[in-house]
C-alpha cells in the first residue's frame, strides 16, 4: 500500500494492506460492538505538529464555547454552502422558494455538513491537499439536504408544528407542499451525487437513503415489542441516524483520496459519534424537563418506541415489561414506568453506552493528523456527550 | 337497567380487546354479576335451543395489546370490525366470525372463521373442540401469513364454555 510521502508528513500503517476488494468484505456496517475494526492506522506527526498540538489541547474549553470552537475551522466553508443551499432550492418555483428560508434559513446547527468539511480538511491534510475540491463542498451540501428531506418528511408522519424554532413546511403550507419539498431535496440530491461521478460514494450516500427507510419502518415493526435487543436497537439506530453521518464522513475521505484505512477510520468515526448521538438523544427523552424538551417527558416510551434506557430496565424489572405490554392503559401507568427505568439503572446503562460509543469514535481518529480539524473533530464528540450530563 | 348501566360502560371500549383500565374492569364484571342475581335459569344446557343462532360479542377478556398487537398490524392497518358467533345446534357446532378490515388503496374486508364442536359436560357447561379455520379472502392471508399461529392462538377456543342466559 503506497503511503504519500508528502513535505512534512509521514505516515505509518500498522498493518499490510490487503486487496481493495477483501477490505470492503470484511467491513461491516451492522453494528457489532463486539468486532473491532479491522484495521487501525496511527498518524505519527513531525515535530512541529507535535507542538501544534500540544499548545492546543493547553486549551481548555469552556462548555458555552465549544460549539464555536468546533465551528471555527469551517466557519467561512458553512457560510458558502449556506448561500449555495439557498440558491439550489430557490431557483425552481415559488413555493420552494418560500420553503427555503424554511429549510434553509438559521435554526439548525447543521453539525452534519460541519463533520463533512472537518473530515474533508483534516483528511486532505493528512494527503497534503492545501484546500478543499469542489466535491466536498457538494458532499457537504448534499448531506444537509438529505438529512433536511428527512426531517420535512419525519414533521409531516409525526405532524409537528415547530422544528428548531420555527414553523414546520407542513403547518405553514400544509402536507402537499411539504412531501414534494421533501421529494424535490431527496431528488435533487440524487441528482448531484450522480454528478460527483464517483461509484464508491455514489454507492454509500444512496445506500443512506434505503437506510432511512429500513430505520422507520423496522421501528413501526417493533413498537411495544419488550424482546427487543440492544444489537437490534443499535441497528435501527444506526440507519436512522448513524448511516447518514458514516457514509459522509467516508465520502470526504474519499475525495481527499485517503487509503482505506482511513476511509474506513472515518467511516467508524462518523458510524459511533451517530450511534452516541441517538443514544444521547434517547437519554434526553427521559430525563429532561417537558419544557426542555419541547414536548412532554417519556414521548418515545409513552408511543412504544423502546430505546436505551429502557431496554436496560427491561432486563431487570418484570413490573417494567407488564405496563410496557399493556400499553400504560392503568393511569399513572407511564409515571410509573419512567420511574422504573431510573430506579433500575436503565438510564446510567444508557449513558455508559453513549460513552462507550464516543470513545470509539474518538479511537478512530488516531490516523488523522493534529490541527485545528482532528481537534474539532474530537471536541464534537465532547459536544454530542455533553447534553447528557 | 343494570343492561343499560352495562352497555354505557362498554360504549366506546371496543370490546375491551386493546386494554381496559383494571378499575373499569372492575366495573364491568361487577355489573356483569349484578345482573347474574337476576338470572333464574339454573340449568342452561339442558335447553340449548335458546342460544341457537347468531350472537355479537360486546365485551371480552381477550387482549391484543403490545407486541401482538404490532405485529398483527392491528395498530394502524388493520381494523377489527364485528365478532359474530353462530351456534348450529342441529349440528353441535359453534361457529365464530371475526371481521377485519384493511385501510389503504383498495379498502379490504375479510373473516377468520373458526369453526368448534360443542358437547354438553354439566349443566352449565359445554366442552370446545376447535375444528378447522379459514381466512378470506386471500389477501388477508398474506397479511396475516407471517403471524398466523398468533392470530389463530388469540381466538382459539378449544377448551370451555360457561353458558349463562
Amino acid at each position: 500500500m503506497s503511503t504519500p510521502e508528502t513535505v512534512g508528513c509521514s505516515s505509518r500503517v500498522l498493518q499490510t494492506c490487503l486487496p481493495r476488494h477483501r477490505s470492503i468484505t470484511t467491513f461491516s456496517r451492522r453494528n457489532s460492538d463486539a468486532r473491532p475494526v479491522v484495521r487501525t492506522c496511527v498518524y505519527t506527526p513531525t515535530r512541529s505538529e507535535e507542538q501544534t498540538a500540544l499548545k492546543l489541547e493547553a486549551q481548555v474549553v469552556p462548555p458555552a464555547n465549544l460549539l464555536n470552537e468546533i465551528l471555527a475551522p469551517v466557519k467561512s466553508d458553512m457560510e458558502q454552502m449556506n448561500q449555495n443551499l439557498k440558491n439550489v432550492v430557490g431557483n425552481r418555483h415559488p413555493m420552494l422558494m418560500a420553503a427555503a428560508e424554511q429549510i434553509f434559513g438559521a435554526g439548525g446547527k447543521k453539525l452534519r455538513p460541519v463533520i463533512v468539511f472537518l473530515v474533508a480538511h483534516s483528511t486532505a491534510q493528512r494527503e497534503g491537499l492545501t484546500e478543499l475540491t469542489d466535491k466536498h463542498r457538494r458532499l457537504a451540501e448534499i448531506t444537509e439536504m438529505i438529512h433536511t428531506a428527512s426531517l420535512v418528511h419525519d414533521d409531516v408522519l409525526d405532524e409537528c408544528d415547530i422544528r428548531r424554532g420555527k414553523k414546520t413546511i407542513n403547518s405553514m403550507y400544509g402536507t402537499r407542499v411539504a412531501v414534494l419539498a421533501g421529494d424535490f431535496l431527496f431528488a435533487q440530491s440524487s441528482w448531484f451525487l450522480a454528478n460527483l461521478d464517483n461509484l464508491e460514494v455514489i454507492k454509500l450516500i444512496s445506500q443512506v437513503i434505503a437506510d432511512f427507510a429500513n430505520g422507520e419502518i423496522s421501528q413501526a415493526a417493533s413498537l411495544f415489542d419488550t424482546d427487543i435487543t440492544l444489537e437490534q436497537y443499535l441497528d435501527k439506530s444506526f440507519y436512522k441516524t448513524a448511516s447518514l453521518i458514516a457514509a459522509s464522513c467516508r465520502s470526504a475521505a474519499v475525495f481527499s483520496d485517503s487509503p482505506v484505512e482511513v476511509k474506513e477510520a472515518m467511516y467508524s468515526y462518523g458510524k459511533h459519534l451517530g450511534l452516541a448521538f441517538q443514544v444521547v438523544d434517547d437519554v434526553l427523552d427521559f430525563t429532561q424537563s417537558t419544557e426542555q424538551l419541547g414536548k412532554p417527558q417519556g414521548q418515545d416510551l409513552a408511543s412504544g418506541n423502546l430505546t436505551a434506557p429502557a431496554i436496560f430496565a427491561l432486563r431487570k424489572s418484570p413490573e417494567l415489561l407488564d405496563i410496557i405490554s399493556s400499553e400504560f392503559v392503568e393511569e399513572g401507568s407511564l409515571e410509573r414506568a419512567l420511574e422504573l427505568v431510573r430506579e433500575t439503572g436503565g438510564i446510567e446503562e444508557a449513558r455508559l453506552l453513549a460513552r462507550q460509543q464516543a470513545d470509539m469514535a474518538l479511537a478512530a481518529l488516531e490516523c488523522l493528523p493534529e490541527g485545528p480539524s482532528r481537534r474539532s473533530l474530537r471536541l464534537m464528540v465532547d459536544y454530542v456527550l455533553e447534553r447528557i450530563y | 337497567e343494570i343492561k343499560a348501566q352495562l352497555l354505557s360502560e362498554l360504549e366506546g371500549l371496543d370490546r375491551g380487546i386493546f386494554g381496559v383500565p383494571a378499575a373499569k374492569k372492575a366495573r364491568i364484571l361487577a355489573l356483569i354479576s349484578e345482573l347474574e342475581k337476576h338470572n333464574t335459569q339454573t340449568a342452561p344446557t339442558a335447553n340449548l335451543e335458546a342460544v341457537a343462532g347468531d350472537w355479537r360479542l360486546l365485551y371480552s377478556t381477550i387482549t391484543i395489546t403490545g407486541a401482538k398487537r404490532t405485529k398483527l398490524g392491528l395498530r394502524e392497518f388493520v381494523q377489527l370490525g364485528a365478532f359474530i358467533q353462530h351456534i348450529d345446534t342441529a349440528n353441535n357446532l359453534a361457529v365464530n366470525r371475526i371481521e377485519f378490515s384493511v385501510s389503504g388503496f383498495s379498502s379490504l374486508r375479510g373473516f377468520l372463521t373458526i369453526r368448534a364442536n360443542y358437547n354438553v359436560v354439566s349443566e352449565r357447561r359445554v366442552g370446545i373442540t376447535y375444528l378447522d379455520s379459514t381466512l378470506v379472502p386471500t389477501q388477508l392471508q398474506k397479511i396475516f401469513e407471517a403471524n398466523l399461529d398468533l392470530l389463530l392462538s388469540i381466538f382459539n377456543p378449544e377448551g370451555y364454555l360457561d353458558l349463562t342466559y
